[in-house]
């Protein structure tokens, strides 16, 4: 199991490497640079050939790509992610201003969502073709069906305009200042509905449909029967003898599912203004802050990487049969 | 009275094909201290006979159409057949007077538990003791069915385990609570002959001690010749021959039982002799034509035996068989060509 | 088996044949340890003979007929087909060592030698007909095609016992006999001269099983075939068989003809299988020599002989020298206390 994890973090290097190299050159690729943002934010219209060379100069993207992707690489071997191009502040800091509004759009999501659509996929799968089976199906159906900018604008359009029962952006009322009263969480609550359900639909629709079906697989099993026989009742069979060993798939789907939940994220930020890491996101790469967008990418390309591996070391305790040898 | 009396038990499954009746109306007992065998190929409903008796057959699809399974409980007698499946008292019944053990020793063990936990499970659930005395308890029965270091293996999962040891743990799952009655469905089929040996001679040495009834089920007319008190030969749902094993395999009066031991090539026969094998195959049980399920691949059919099914008609005390055309008793001493030459 | 009259008669002679698989393990994936699936076995099979290897799970049998199939490589040893005709002409393979060959002699052997698989479930492919499944080796092999295909096709489906209107059906619409008998004529209908049945009969229910081991031996007779027969179901093999090959962990630990074997056993190991053998008849009913444990794994098989642990007459010797295969008049053993044992015999359990 050691050796295996030794492995599959020595593995994980050249994909970081990897994802970073290509991420830096479409970044580079892409017309423009913070230059021509740059000035043209601060009304300097007049094209000023010496200016522009002594602002590329200042921030290094005169160099050759290579050198350029080096140093960066440097920098971040001792955990420095650099400064902004934009507002020159450190990386670690405006990431830390943002990140508290995504975890708690991911953890109301998700956290709450992935259990909740397990326990859909069990209850279909204990009873097949009972209405609950037949609504989680559709459910799912429709789920799937959709993507999320197009659920999160219906959502606003039916639940804000037409309804006016949540707001349609932002993660807090402007008339809220003082951050410490009861008021305060609950409009943050209230703000959180629509992008929250807007972030886990289809991760929930798949979850559940793979939950289910890996259900009724396991109950089809042998050892199943051999539970049965021992007098147990359905729900000792159902819970010990079969939930556990049909998670696995559905940790498996979890842990591959993570990269296309961040992406579905900064779809689901930009749509309700949510003031997160994915809003963020979409910004420095329209005004080409590549720092902020490489900082970014290689959180994300982080997190995926360890919920992999993660999934895996829940497989070794869910099955004692797989070892990693 | 008998520690199980089947009668005329029917269990019928619907599925989109239609109505099949894997079992039809078969009757049967056992009694205490007896090893009954169910005999037949695949597909004749012994495994699902097995299965109605613990009430385990999933429902739907399968569903008890017809019939009593009277069993004599430690509570008085019962009828299995009328209970609630899960209800409390075919759950105390279940693994506790009547257990089971399967063909798949591989796959029978539920892979995410320690064989320990799993043997233990029983014993809370049936004789309210405590984790710790189901633990000591659950080493001493890897140490009855022979597992060499019990203490240490009861830590172990199913995976480190071979297949004849597997086995030999779900006799120990199985005898934990000390069953009157121990249903085996093809417990050796899967298994090497060798180890084959070992399980039988375990579960024969078991069964003596502990005064127990089996019910054998196997396709396996040799391991059958070893085992058995009383013989159930099965056909398509119905059995068709029943009697003692002399009776089966020296006096068998049903052409289908005939033609299985013609059929099979056997280490004792003294020449080597072209088999007479039994012509086509198992039909679908599913809407079976009237008459007898064997007439198709009878060499003795007759008109009658396509438009009736024939009834169980005893042949002697302890023997019967449902056939329109039996053939006397004395002709049928011929059947097994190496019953003279070791006899 | 050197003392034999001539090569000619022989179709087969292996010769110290192995195969190892590599075990992998650790961070570098490193090969660890092998897998001894075949372990140094040499036989012959004469022509229109049935030789079995008969042998519990772990024993090689099946990899055997693998390696004689060309399915896989051997690691070690030699494979000589049709031994004693190396310039007849018609022959485009004989005489030579099989174990490498390239890839044309290896697609010229193919047809020499073809297999026959235990499960006639997962042994066909569903989405072809039966006319196409067994036409296809004729096709494949660039042999015939069109009219003269689907003739040949009808001939062999009327020798293993189909009805020529089942050539456009699927395998799902056929019973496991028919089944069977589907692939018996896919093997035949090349003309191979070897037939490698792996458990031909093991998944079939025992009133059909009978249907396809007359079959094989009426086809036997019928095309002057010689047969590797491999079962781990002493009974059918008795039945079917010339000669025995008893294996243990990748060896042949006894080889000897059929009524040899069982009235004359010289190894250990044979006479507990015969021993443990059910036979359908309740007055037989002996006591069968109870081996301890279960066949050792393969990987790090047991040293000198391989028996030893589970083996009543161990002796020190056992556990240190691994005996040879050696014996007069065509009955090899493996035991270095052959001659000492007084062995039971069949008989012997059967009174």
């Amino acid at each position: 199991m050691i050796s295996y994890l030794i492995r599959r973090l020595a593995l994980a290097v050249p994909t970081f490497i990897g994802i970073t190299i290509i991420v830096f050159g479409l970044m580079h690729m892409a017309p423009g640079n913070i230059v021509d943002f740059y000035m043209a934010a601060n009304s300097e219209a007049i094209v000023d050939a010496e200016r522009i060379r002594q602002l590329e100069e200042e921030i290094g993207v005169n160099k050759p790509i290579y050198v350029q992707y080096a140093k960066w690489l440097g920098r971040v071997l001792v955990l420095d992610l650099g400064v902004s191009f934009e507002t020159h502040r450190a990386i670690s800091t405006e990431l830390y201003d943002r990140l508290g509004a995504t975890v708690s759009l991911f953890f109301f999501g998700h956290i709450i969502g992935w259990p909740l659509s397990i326990a859909i996929g069990v209850l279909s799968a204990m009873k097949p073709n009972s209405w609950i089976d037949h609504l989680g199906r559709s459910v799912a159906l429709i789920g799937l069906s959709m993507p999320a900018f197009w659920i999160g604008a219906m959502l606003i359009l039916v639940f804000s305009v037409e309804l006016g029962m949540f707001p349609s952006g932002g993660s807090v009322s402007s008339s809220m200042s003082d951050s410490s009263t009861l008021g305060y969480l609950l409009d943050k609550g209230w703000h959180l509905v629509l992008p929250a359900i807007t972030v886990t639909v289809r991760t929930m629709a798949i979850t559940m449909r793979v939950a289910r079906a890996e259900l009724l697989e396991v109950l089809r099993k042998d050892y199943i029967v051999t539970a049965r026989s021992k007098g147990l009742t359905e729900t000792v069979v159902l819970v010990k003898h079969a939930l556990r060993n049909s998670l696995i798939s559905v940790i498996t789907l979890i842990a591959l599912s993570m990269g296309s939940i961040l992406s579905g994220a900064i779809m689901t930020e930009t749509i309700f203004s949510w003031p997160g890491v994915g809003r963020y996101l979409v910004h420095a790469v329209n005004v080409r802050d590549y720092p902020v967008v490489m900082a970014i990418t290689l959180l994300v390309s982080i997190i995926v990487i360890f919920s992999n591996l993660l999934a895996d070391i829940c497989y070794t305790w869910l099955n004692p049969r797989i070892r990693y040898n | 009275m008998s520690l199980l009396d089947v009668n005329n038990l029917t269990v019928k499954f619907d599925t989109p094909e239609g109505i099949a009746c894997p079992v039809d109306n078969i009757s049967f007992t056992i009694e205490e201290n007896q090893v009954v065998c169910i005999v037949g190929e695949s597909g004749c409903g012994k495994s699902i006979t097995a299965r109605s008796l613990l009430r385990i057959v999933p429902t739907p699809p399968g569903r008890i159409a017809r019939g009593e399974i009277k069993f004599s409980s430690q509570h008085g007698p019962v009828d299995i057949a009328q209970l609630d499946s899960n209800g409390e008292t075919m759950r105390s019944i279940r693994g506790n007077e009547i257990a089971m053990i399967f063909q798949e020793p591989m796959t029978s063990l539920n892979p995410a538990y320690t064989i320990g936990n799993q043997i233990s499970e029983s014993i809370i659930l049936h004789q309210k003791a405590s984790r710790r005395e189901a633990w000591k308890k659950s080493i001493e029965m890897l140490e009855l069915v022979g597992i060499p270091s019990p203490a240490q293996r009861v830590h172990e999962y199913p995976h480190q385990f071979s297949g004849g040891m597997r086995q030999r743990v779900m006799i120990a799952i199985a005898l934990s609570c000390r069953p009157a009655l121990l249903i085996a469905d093809e417990p050796t089929t899967a298994l090497d002959v060798t180890v084959q040996a070992q399980v039988l001679d375990l579960l024969s040495k078991l069964r003596q001690e502990n005064r127990m009834s089996v019910l054998f089920i196997t396709h396996d007319l040799g391991v059958v010749a070893q085992i058995a008190d009383v013989i159930l030969v099965m056909y398509l749902g119905k059995i068709v021959e029943k009697g003692t094993s002399e009776d089966i395999f020296f006096k068998a009066r049903h052409p289908y039982t005939r033609g299985l031991l013609d059929a099979i090539p056997s280490l004792s026969a003294t020449q080597r002799k072209r088999l007479v094998p039994i012509e086509g195959s198992v039909p679908s049980s599913i809407d079976l034509p009237p008459g007898c399920g064997f007439a198709s691949r009878c060499h003795l059919a007759t008109s009658r035996c396509f438009e009736e099914t024939p009834e169980m008609t005893s042949v002697s005390f302890t023997h019967e068989a449902s056939c329109w055309n039996m053939p006397a008793r004395e002709s049928g001493d011929s059947v097994r060509p190496e019953r003279n030459a070791d006899s | 088996m050197e003392n034999s009259s001539n090569t000619d008669d022989f179709i087969l002679r292996v010769n110290n044949l192995k195969k190892y698989f590599p075990v992998r393990r650790g961070i570098l994936q490193r090969v660890i340890n092998h897998v001894r699936a075949v372990d140094g076995v040499s036989f012959d099979i004469k022509r229109r003979e049935t030789l079995s290897l008969v042998g519990e799970s772990g024993s090689g049998k099946s990899t055997v007929g693998r390696l004689l199939a060309r399915l896989d490589d051997s690691t070690e040893g030699s494979i000589v087909f049709n031994p004693g005709v190396n310039d007849v002409p018609g022959y485009s393979v004989g005489g030579s060592d099989i174990t490498h060959s390239d890839p044309s002699t290896t697609k010229a052997l193919r047809r020499k030698i073809q297999l026959i698989f235990q499960d006639p479930y997962s042994s066909l492919n569903p989405r072809m007909k039966t006319a196409e499944i067994i036409g296809e080796p004729l096709f494949v092999n660039g042999i015939a095609r069109g009219r003269v295909l689907y003739d040949k096709v009808r001939e062999y489906m009327s020798s293993v016992g189909l009805r020529e209107d089942q050539m456009f059906n699927y395998p799902h619409e056929f019973s496991g006999g028919q089944r069977q008998r589907i692939g018996i004529a896919r093997a035949l209908i090349i003309e191979p001269e070897l037939i490698v049945a792996d458990e031909p009969v093991s998944a079939l229910d025992s009133s059909v099983q009978a249907q396809v081991l007359n079959l094989l031996q009426d086809l036997q007779k019928q095309y002057g075939l010689s047969f590797l027969f491999i079962s781990h179901d002493l009974s059918v093999v008795k039945h079917i068989s010339d000669r025995i090959a008893v294996m243990y962990l990748g060896r042949i630990v006894e080889i000897a003809e059929t009524d040899e074997l069982f009235t004359n056993p010289k190894h250990p190991y044979t006479e507990a299988l015969i021993s443990v053998a059910p036979v359908p008849n309740p007055n037989i009913r002996g006591k069968p020599v109870i081996l301890q444990g279960d066949v050792p794994s393969p990987i790090d098989p047991p040293g000198g002989c391989a028996f030893h642990p589970r083996c009543r007459y161990a002796a020190e010797k056992c556990k240190t020298e691994t005996p040879e295969l050696q014996g007069e008049n065509g009955h090899q053993v493996a035991c270095h206390f052959s001659e000492e044992l007084h062995l039971q015999a069949l008989e012997g359990f059967h009174t």
